[in-house]
């Protein structure tokens, strides 16, 4: 599961779309594991305006490592920064969810996030 | 004629009956040194102009100012979607172009492009084409393609005095003897070129193509007067294949395609695939016509194995992809997985992640910031959607979900322990019509493809019983082609959409919460569900908007 997938999901459960609460999921119990790729100026200036980055420094934070608070500006995005960032192994990671209350724990298998429902959420 | 040509065409143009590129040494000997003398009397060849640069033939056609003519060496497979191809690239690169001939019956196609570099650049991620040629000249017979080649390129040829170089060989559905290739090129030596003879690597490759498939003429009338008789009891040879090639080109090497990675990708040699990987080669075209490039974000929902999601990243795009089966993902097996064809291919670097999910109770949008510090809900994700949904032909199709639509929603308590909250719980699944799917699908590219984006979509034209699919429709996706490939019994075909930079026909919503699938309220779910039961009767097929009527195979 990556950071950066991260920012992009919120909870499955339908009644919990249009609540605020429901992103960003937050990882519990997780272990983060890092690795360099080569730095993709292409790749960024695509991704930084489609990225939530107050979500993003959440997610930093939960994972032990900080983002500075600002989006970064373009042309001095380093390739350590985090889109490069990939976390790795087995980890949990736990969705809280709108007024419904309703807390979905999202198990990561082999660094696979599962985000299937039980049948009384769909 | 000319149509009731097609059946029996077809059968015979599989690819084996392309015939290779033959390489014929050119003797140096006999060269005679030709004054070059423009001859106007070529009677195919249109008021000659000559090119502003003057480092080109002056072309064939009548083309447009500052375009210059080039031939595009198609191979001679999966002939629809050849055309559709090269019309994304060409968006992909933003370069003008103009099909001057084509035709689905030979490898050989004319076009209109602005520059070498162009056309280079064009060719260069093609999978369905194997080269692009400068084109010196044509003609019908080889008298008049020396006619044709004196008086549009003796300007040029002392640029190709002293280089290394070799000539090369194409027949189509015909073919010649080493000896008769060999006198053919000596009779080209009146260009003057007095360079090395390379076998490999030359500096140019000047290649002589010849077409001896009739259907394959532009000039019905002529085709017509040939009274070529396809009807003829088992005939000795296929009697659309001549005798004598009836159109032959002459040409200069610009560029070659990408087709030689459909070997590097074949999934005879790839560590993990599935029953249902799609092979090399269309997953790489499927890429092409997703317009994916270096940088662009493309997603997969039914990933499977992850014939598209390498096949997407191979060509740079940061892949994500997910499925309802995460066995699928993971493999079974030690060190086979979907991520370690990533690992095979060193293209790690593009592996966004891939998840367990399903494509109606997607976890993919949020609720995020805006720049003016306010929150909403935005979808739009991804550069390209390319999928291959299962078909639910064979096996049922399968959605999250209870089978029992009156149940109510509640979690399963067993000794006190909600079920779901369990390690090894798997949630329940209920079957999923065919009609529904799609449905969803163009749903959730309408709502997850940036502006521009493109969905890529293959689907069965039709059902063991011969019931024609319809194309899917949404008011914020444009068809852009569509794409059929034929298999012994049935056949399958690649949709490719366009998503509009704005919403279509719809007022616009507040707050930016898209309408999506998921608003709708429980009650109509139900009522919705309850009719899935039926998949595929004509009643469900009428129901959802926008279906239109199958268009005819043209």
């Amino acid at each position: 599961m990556k950071l950066l997938t991260a920012n992009f999901l919120s909870c499955a459960v339908k009644a919990c779309k249009s609540s605020p609460l429901s992103f960003p999921l937050h990882f519990r119990d997780a272990e983060l594991a890092s690795k360099s790729v080569p730095y993709n100026p292409l790749l960024l200036s695509n991704l930084l305006p489609r990225l939530d980055w107050p979500a993003l420094v959440t997610s930093s934070k939960e994972l032990g490592f900080t983002l500075p608070d600002t989006k970064p500006e373009l042309p001095r995005l380093s390739a350590s920064s985090s889109s490069a960032t990939t976390a790795d192994g087995d980890m949990n990671m736990d969705g809280t969810v709108g007024e419904e209350n309703e807390k979905t724990l999202r198990m990561l298998h082999k660094t696979v996030g599962n985000f299937l429902l039980p049948s009384h959420l769909v | 004629m000319f149509y009731s040509s097609r059946a029996l065409s077809r059968i015979y143009q599989s690819p084996g009956f392309l015939k290779s590129i033959y390489e014929v040494l050119l003797p140096r000997r006999d060269y005679i040194n030709t004054t070059a003398i423009r001859d106007f009397s070529s009677s195919s060849s249109v008021s000659v102009k000559m090119a502003a640069t003057g480092d080109s033939p002056a072309p064939v056609s009548n083309l447009p100012p500052s375009m210059r003519e080039y031939l595009i060496h198609f191979a001679q497979v999966h002939e629809t979607f050849r055309k559709p191809e090269l019309e994304s690239l060409a968006k992909l690169f933003n370069i003008d172009y103009e099909i001057l001939q084509y035709s689905e019956k030979a490898p050989f196609a004319r076009i209109a492009l602005p520059s070498n570099e162009a056309a280079k650049t064009l060719i260069s991620r093609s999978i369905l084409s194997k080269a692009i040629y400068e084109l010196w000249g044509t003609g019908t017979t080889y008298d008049d393609l020396h006619t044709s080649i004196k008086s549009r390129t003796s300007h040029l040829w002392h640029l190709y005095k002293t280089c290394s170089f070799k000539f090369g060989f194409e027949s189509f559905n015909g073919m010649r003897t080493e000896s008769h290739k060999k006198q053919l090129i000596e009779s080209f030596s009146y260009v003057g070129f007095d360079g090395p003879i390379r076998m490999k690597n030359p500096d140019e490759l000047f290649v002589i193509m010849e077409d001896y498939e009739a259907t394959s003429m532009v000039d019905l009338e002529r085709l017509a007067a040939l009274n070529i008789d396809e009807k003829v009891e088992a005939p000795a040879r296929n009697p659309t294949h001549l005798d004598e090639p009836h159109q032959i080109y002459f040409t200069r090497l610009i560029g070659k395609s990408s087709r030689a990675i459909i070997e590097t990708y074949d999934l005879k040699k790839r560590n993990y695939i599935g029953t249902t990987s799609m092979d090399a080669e269309l997953s790489l075209v499927t890429a092409n016509m997703a317009l994916v490039s270096p940088g662009k974000l493309a997603y997969d929902p039914f990933v499977g194995t992850g014939s598209f999601a390498v096949a997407c990243a191979h060509f740079g795009a940061v892949t994500f992809g997910s499925d309802i089966d995460g066995r699928m993902i993971r493999g079974t097996k030690q060190g086979k997985s979907l991520r370690s064809n990533f690992e095979q291919y060193k293209i790690m670097d593009r592996y966004g992640d891939m998840f367990v999910s399903d494509l109606t109770n997607s976890p993919l949008g949020r609720f995020g910031s805006t720049e003016e510090g306010g929150k909403r809900r935005s979808e739009q994700i991804f550069d390209a959607i390319v999928c291959d949904p299962p078909y639910g032909v064979r096996e049922g199709l399968k959605v999250l979900g209870s089978r029992d639509p009156s149940r109510p929603k509640v979690p399963t308590i067993i000794d006190g322990v909600a079920q779901h909250t369990l390690k090894d719980f798997v949630p329940p699944k209920r079957p999923y019509s065919f009609d529904k799917m799609l449905n969803d699908i163009m749903n959730f590219a309408s709502t997850h493809l940036v502006p521009n984006g493109r969905l890529c979509i293959w689907l069965p034209t039709a059902d063991e019983d011969f019931n024609e699919f319809s194309i899917p429709a949404h008011r914020n996706l444009k068809l852009e082609s569509a794409c059929v490939q034929n298999f012994n019994k049935w056949s399958r075909r690649l949709l490719t959409y366009t998503r509009y930079e704005v919403d279509q026909d719809e007022p616009v919503t507040d707050g930016g919460v898209l309408p999506d699938a998921t608003e709708e309220n429980l009650d109509s779910a139900k009522a919705k569900l309850a009719r899935t039961a039926d998949a595929l009767n004509p009643f469900r097929r009428k129901y959802f908007e926008g279906f239109k009527t199958p268009p005819s195979e043209d």
